[in-house]
């Protein structure tokens, strides 16, 4: 499913020069729900937002099912995070003026599908996060694990072949923590690719596997 | 190009979308603010362009309204009055497309106030000239509604001897500089000369138009003057015309011109009568209202501009997020345009509906008074749709490049707020 070959990511600031990403490999399969952990500023989030077509490597080759991502062009790596991926992100990153429903159809909206498929498909995801009696909420209205798992219907309402979560228990209490990570497990046992970042080994336990990122390296 | 239309299909409906939202769930005191702007912006592009060249139409008004006519009737360049002036008359009154005429006498005069007095070796006498014009007080009234311009005393009628009425600008209360005839009142005896001919007349009334043609005037009775002016073969100087309801002004031009009137007479409508400067100043206002206009148009896009930005801006992140999801970045731009829209749209709206029902009506029951005019706020339907049109490009302009401007801006470093 994912496959990145000597991934390098270097930033560069005035004449200082900090390679974040030192060459690394990995592959993740079909199905398989993936933690990436590692101490902060081991490069984890950087990893990811290369994997997940937010940025771009410095070198390297990412494939995702098939499709090389790094030779994408702007609007084609945009359509591809539409229909391709889904992201979680760390502070929910809801849109402030949409409901909860509005926030899970914009991405089907984008796809083409009308008004009334969207909000059938909305529905649908909202009510496998188990927010089928929240729908018309707006974010505010919200409790923090409540917004996180619209985040998550809104990721995974166009069936994405990936799932990406950026520390998605950041700003959550334990209890909360431990409930989305069961949203996770759910969403696993039915097939989907999940790649999370998280600094909580407790939580990374939660995974198939576990990729420990340190000084941008493998361990 | 099918696949691009589809797409765009999908942003301009993702971009409805979005904007719908943000509007109805926005700030309603920041919204109401940019409608306010906006109200105010499209006033200044109406109103103000609309009181300027009202001015030069409230002159070309009262000419036509109380001087001219619809059409206008002098001498031939090389006459001194309207040849076969009887004739000429009889001639446009037949006229089924004419509803009133008027026939004037016209001629210099002087005009003295307080000749009984004695005077001392080293006074003046006081004296002015003016215009002597002979009118046939009912049918001038017809045509000009004269008698409602008398500010003291008495309209003319018909069977009065030695009576006059006295425009104000001959009179020096009535003058801001001291100039005119002192301490003339009404049932004041003046004596009037023109050419050979001295009479003492009564002053009957004081008249006061903003129509140029009526400045400085001595107003008396057609049989009157035409006696004064020894004007044996009835040789009229002016005829004003009104044509009935429908009938243009070159509609009845061009009729007396194919009655070969023009044989006998200057023919003019009253645009062709109107002096030189009136015209001049008429073009030069509608410049000045046009670059006034433009200046509003510019500040309103740079308003719409300011605020959309500001609007994008401190959205950076959540526009990041939405290109972060695979949001196209032109649903994004779609959605500030419509939103630009949107303020300009109701702004304009509200503005049309207080220059309909509030401004126009009230200019029209009280004119500003100018020396020269009643100036009055000219807005037609048409124009005030072609003004809104103007604001709803620039609008879409305004709208558009600062929500491109964010929108471009890297999708990480939006999301993750840096810059």
């Amino acid at each position: 499913m994912i496959k990145a070959t000597n991934l390098t990511k270097t930033y560069h600031t005035g004449h200082l020069k900090l390679d974040v990403l030192k060459g690394l490999n990995m592959h993740v399969k079909t199905g398989e729900f993936v933690a990436i952990t590692g101490k902060s500023g081991s490069g984890k989030s950087t990893l990811l937002y290369q994997l997940s077509c937010l940025d771009h490597p410095t070198s390297g080759e990412i494939y995702i099912d098939k499709t090389e991502i790094t030779k994408l062009k702007r609007n084609q790596r945009s359509l591809f995070r539409l229909n391709t991926l889904g992201y979680v992100f760390q502070d929910y990153a809801l849109l402030p003026s949409l409901s909860a429903i509005e926030n899970v159809m914009i991405p089907l909206l984008m796809q083409g599908n009308s008004q009334e498929q969207a909000r059938h498909q909305a529905v649908q995801a909202l009510t496998q996060v188990g927010l089928a009696d929240k729908l018309n909420n707006l974010p505010s209205q919200l409790s923090g694990g409540q917004q996180q798992r619209v985040s998550i219907a809104r990721a995974i309402g166009n069936n994405p072949k990936v799932l990406f979560a950026d520390e998605p228990t950041a700003n959550l209490d334990s209890d909360t923590s431990l409930m989305l990570l069961e949203s996770f497990k759910q969403l696993h046992d039915q097939g989907q690719t999940i790649l999370m970042v998280t600094h909580e080994d407790e939580y990374a336990k939660q995974a198939d596997r576990i990729l420990t990122l340190q000084d941008g390296v493998f361990v | 190009m099918q696949t691009w239309l589809h797409q765009t299909n999908i942003n301009i409906k993702v971009g409805w979308f979005l904007a719908v939202r943000e509007i109805k769930r926005g700030n309603r005191w920041n919204i109401s603010l940019i409608i306010f702007v906006m109200m105010l912006t499209f006033l200044n592009l109406v109103v103000v362009r609309g009181i300027l060249v009202g001015l030069p139409a409230g002159v070309i008004t009262a000419n036509r309204e109380q001087y001219t006519g619809d059409v206008f009737l002098t001498p031939l360049d090389t006459q001194d009055t309207i040849q076969n002036s009887p004739l000429v008359i009889d001639l446009i009154r037949q006229l089924p497309t004419v509803k009133t005429l008027s026939a004037r006498y016209s001629g210099s005069a002087k005009i003295e106030a307080n000749f009984y007095q004695t005077l001392q070796s080293d006074q003046l006498p006081d004296v002015v000239n003016g215009k002597l014009l002979g009118i046939n007080p009912d049918k001038e009234d017809s045509l000009s509604q004269l008698s409602t311009y008398i500010v003291a005393g008495q309209y003319l009628s018909t069977n009065d001897i030695d009576q006059a009425i006295l425009d104000t600008g001959l009179l020096e209360q009535y003058s801001t500089d001291n100039t005119g005839l002192p301490n003339v009142h009404i049932g004041d005896k003046l004596r009037l000369t023109v050419g050979q001919n001295t009479r003492v007349i009564t002053v009957k009334g004081f008249l006061d138009t903003k129509a140029q043609g009526f400045t400085g005037v001595i107003l008396m009775p057609d049989h009157q003057v035409q006696s004064m002016l020894n004007r044996f073969d009835y040789g009229i100087n002016q005829i004003a015309i009104r044509s009935v309801n429908g009938t243009t002004p070159e509609q009845i031009k061009q009729t007396l011109n194919a009655n070969q009137i023009d044989q006998y007479a200057t023919i003019e409508t009253y645009q062709e009568s109107l002096p030189s400067f009136i015209q001049d100043i008429a073009a030069t206002f509608s410049i000045l209202g046009n670059i006034i206009g433009s200046i509003g148009l510019v500040v309103a896009a740079i308003t719409v501009f300011i605020v959309i930005f500001v609007n994008a801006i401190t959205r950076r992140k959540y526009i990041g997020i939405l290109k972060g999801i695979g949001i196209h970045r032109a649903a994004i731009e779609w959605s500030y345009i419509f939103q630009s829209l949107f303020y300009a749209t109701i702004g304009s709206l509200i503005a049309t509906i207080i220059i309909f029902t509030l401004l126009i009506p009230y200019f029209d029951a009280n004119p500003l008074d100018f020396p020269f005019s009643d100036g009055i706020l000219l807005v037609t339907p048409g124009g005030t749709a072609i003004r809104a049109g103007l604001l709803l490009i620039a609008t879409l302009a305004a709208g558009y490049f600062p929500a491109r401007m964010v929108v471009n801006q890297n999708t990480l470093d939006s999301i993750l707020g840096r810059q």
